[in-house]
């Protein structure tokens, strides 16, 4: 921890503001390893700082301890027996003289005096070994040189003493005082060497007593101050490890439980544990994608489900309008058709037995006529005439038939058909009136020609009432065909085509009936005109049966249509029915 | 001219003589003229043989008494002394009287400078071997000094 604050210096004065803040700051960008090892490193270092300073004292301790058993001892024991050598020869000094003036034997003076020669010697020698000592300062030399010259003087003023000591005693007391200061002056350099060298082996104890003092107060304060660091590094590092790691496991249990809406701490740090928490606010992000994605999938499938259900209601509703719609008007127009049909059916009933009872008036009629052809060969050629442009007609009505009928299925053959008699029955009628006509003038022109034209007058008036007949009979058709038109008035639109055929077949019947109208002036033509009207009499027996039969045919034709209609009535109720049912399973979907 | 030196000194001693004589200790005039004597001799017969007739205490000349000069070199060795033989051939340049006064230390100074004067210290008395306060008169004496002293 120290040394991470020492390895950021520039940092720690900028941000000194923050504190702690800081330190945790610069922690928690350390990695958990060097976190780990921070704890050991500070004990590591407080450990090597007390071995460090252990051994230095030590070693300064037993340095110590040598310079004073090996040096400074001995040299104070040296200094000591040579101040207590000066001492003693200087006492033994004193003696003499004293012996000397108070009348001592000559035997003992002599004594004394060889022993104080002695201990000069012996002294001598002391002096001249300590100056040769190896253990001595430069200082101590040169004192000691200093003291040998003392010595010198010492020695020979004591020599002096004692030998005027022998014979004359007051001099050699007189003489003590000079002794004296020669024994102290040496005694004082000894001294002062020996108290310059107690007070160097004073300084060495009292270093070795401050070093092993020291050394015990750092042994102290490094354990206290070890024991504190560590303990506190430990902390540190535990609370910048653990609580970020449980706050994390917490967060990646909260995960695996599926909640993403948490708040990922500590990515701020440099460290494992951020590197960590950026790692699990990626799973994080990653989930929260990959919800999303899903929910925007889900919401598209709804959508599009929702879209096309719709699409398909709309489609349906669409569908079954029209289909309704359709369905209505198919409905309406089978309905309509039906009740045509039905119509039809009726008309055609009633067609056939008209013209059942119009083919038995034909009959007549033709036989009316064949007795007139002759008669009518004139009128014949005219009538052919009025055949060729009613051939045309017919051909012209058949042609129309038949694109009614291709166009306008059954019900357009019953209205051609049926619209078919109206000229006819009007040509009819019409021939009828001027076969009347006709028989008129014959009558009169019988009449005229008197007894030769009795018989043409009978005729004639046969011719006339034939006419008449025919054209009483072709009233009736008239009035039923009328009827079959008035019931078929529904049906008339879809007969327009029919209607415009019959038209222009009314036109060519126009034509004719100017052609005839014009042939009508030629009397000459009276027989051919009977003839043409037998021939038209005999082709209108033939239409009627023509017209019989396609009355049968519209009957079947009606009565097919009838069935188709209900038929497709049935069909127009299934398909409903499948609409309907179709249309539920649209919608259901 | 040394003929009539010697006898005015002479006269005057003959003069002074009478009263001094009849004393029991030796005066400071007697002292100056031992002095003198010594001083004489060194110049008639030279340091060797002054040396030893200082020394002898037969010759009277130099023993009167409580009176008898010494002679020392600049150096403080004691060459010839006239109560005290033991001390001849010795240094007692350090040599202290009982007041701690260095005596032979201040005659050489004296000898240096001056070339004569008078010193006051402490001495034992030849005639009763008690140390006395003394007073002598020193003179320079070519390479050496001399002195003779007188009790009080």
């Amino acid at each position: 921890m120290e040394d991470a604050a020492a390895s950021q210096p520039p940092m720690a004065i900028y941000n000194s503001a923050r504190g702690p803040r800081f330190l945790f700051g610069v922690l928690n960008n350390l990695s958990v390893q060097i976190k780990a090892a921070a704890a050991s490193a500070v004990l590591l270092i407080c450990l090597l700082a007390l071995g460090a300073n252990a051994y230095v004292t030590s070693t300064k301790s037993a340095d110590g301890l040598r310079m004073l058993s090996h040096e400074l001892e001995p040299k104070l024991q040296a200094f000591s027996q040579v101040n207590d050598a000066i001492v003693a020869t200087h006492m033994t000094i004193f003696r003499y003289v004293s012996w000397a003036s108070n009348g001592v034997s000559e035997k003992l003076l002599a004594s004394l005096y060889k022993q104080i020669n002695a201990d000069l010697a012996a002294l001598s020698t002391r002096i001249d070994q300590l100056s040769r000592r190896p253990d001595l300062s430069e200082e101590e030399k040169a004192a000691l040189q200093a003291l040998m010259a003392k010595w010198q003087k010492c020695l020979r003023q004591a020599k002096d003493t004692i030998d005027v000591g022998q014979t004359d005693a007051p001099m050699a007391t007189m003489m003590l005082g000079q002794t004296d200061d020669s024994f102290k002056a040496v005694d004082s350099d000894i001294q002062m060497m020996s108290q310059a060298t107690t007070e160097a082996a004073n300084g060495v104890r009292a270093g070795l007593y401050a070093d092993t003092e020291r050394t015990k107060q750092f042994i102290i304060l490094g354990t206290i101050l070890g024991f504190i660091i560590s303990a506190f590094v430990t902390f540190i590092v535990g609370a910048s490890i653990v609580r970020p790691i449980k706050s994390i496991t917490g967060v990646m249990q909260q995960l695996s439980a599926g909640k993403t809406d948490v708040e990922i701490g500590h990515r701020d740090r440099r460290d494992e544990i951020g590197k960590m928490a950026e790692a699990i606010d990626v799973f994080r992000k990653n989930m929260i994608e990959i919800r999303s994605m899903e929910q925007a999938t889900h919401q598209a499938e709804q959508n599009r489900v929702a879209e096309r259900t719709a699409a398909m209601h709309e489609l349906a509703g669409e569908f079954e309008k029209s289909v309704q719609l359709i369905a209505k008007e198919l409905a309406d127009a089978v309905a309509a058709m039906h009740s045509n049909a039905q119509a039809m059916s009726l008309i055609a009933a009633e067609t056939r037995d008209k013209s059942q009872s119009t083919a038995g008036t034909v009959i007549d009629t033709q036989t009316n006529v064949d007795s007139v052809a002759n008669a009518a060969e004139e009128l014949a050629h005219s009538i052919d005439q009025l055949a060729a442009q009613t051939h045309n007609a017919r051909e012209l009505t058949s042609k129309t038939v038949a694109e009614s009928a291709n166009a306008s299925a059954n019900v357009q053959q019953l209205l051609d058909a049926v619209s078919q008699i109206v000229p006819i029955t009007g040509l009819i009628q019409a021939i009828a009136q001027k076969t009347n006509l006709l028989a008129l003038n014959a009558t009169i022109e019988a009449a005229r020609a008197g007894t030769a034209g009795k018989g043409f007058a009978v005729v004639a008036a046969e011719v006339k009432s034939l006419a008449q007949q025919t054209a009483k009979a072709t009233e009736e058709i008239n009035q039923k065909i009328t009827a079959v038109n008035a019931s078929c008035g529904a049906v008339v639109a879809i007969m327009e085509q029919v209607v415009s055929a019959i038209g222009r077949l009314g036109e060519g019947t126009v034509e004719m009936a100017t052609a005839v109208g014009q042939q009508a002036a030629a009397t000459q033509e009276i027989s051919k005109n009977a003839q043409q009207a037998a021939d038209g009499s005999r082709i209108v027996a033939n239409n009627i049966v023509e017209l019989d039969k396609k009355a049968r045919e519209n009957d079947d034709a009606s009565g097919q249509a009838l069935a188709g209609a209900k038929r497709l009535l049935d069909q127009a109720a299934i398909l409903q029915r499948q609409v309907d049912k179709f249309l539920r399973h649209v919608r259901a979907a | 001219m040394r003929i009539h030196a010697f006898l005015v000194f002479a006269a005057l001693i003959a003069i002074a003589s009478p009263a001094k004589t009849a004393a029991e200790f030796g005066s400071k005039d007697e002292a100056v003229a031992m002095v003198k004597r010594v001083q004489a001799e060194f110049k008639k017969s030279g340091p060797e043989a002054t040396f030893k007739s200082v020394s002898d205490k037969a010759v009277a000349d130099y023993h009167d008494r409580d009176l008898y000069p010494f002679i020392y070199n600049m150096e403080g060795i004691c060459l010839a002394h006239g109560a005290r033989p033991a001390l001849i051939g010795k240094n007692l340049i350090d040599l202290k009287d009982q007041d701690g006064k260095f005596l032979i230390r201040e005659m050489v100074t004296m000898s240096k400078g001056p070339g004569s004067g008078w010193i006051d210290y402490k001495w034992p008395n030849p005639l009763n071997n008690k140390i006395e306060d003394k007073s002598s008169y020193v003179e320079k004496m070519g390479d050496y000094f001399v002195g003779v002293g007188v009790y009080k």
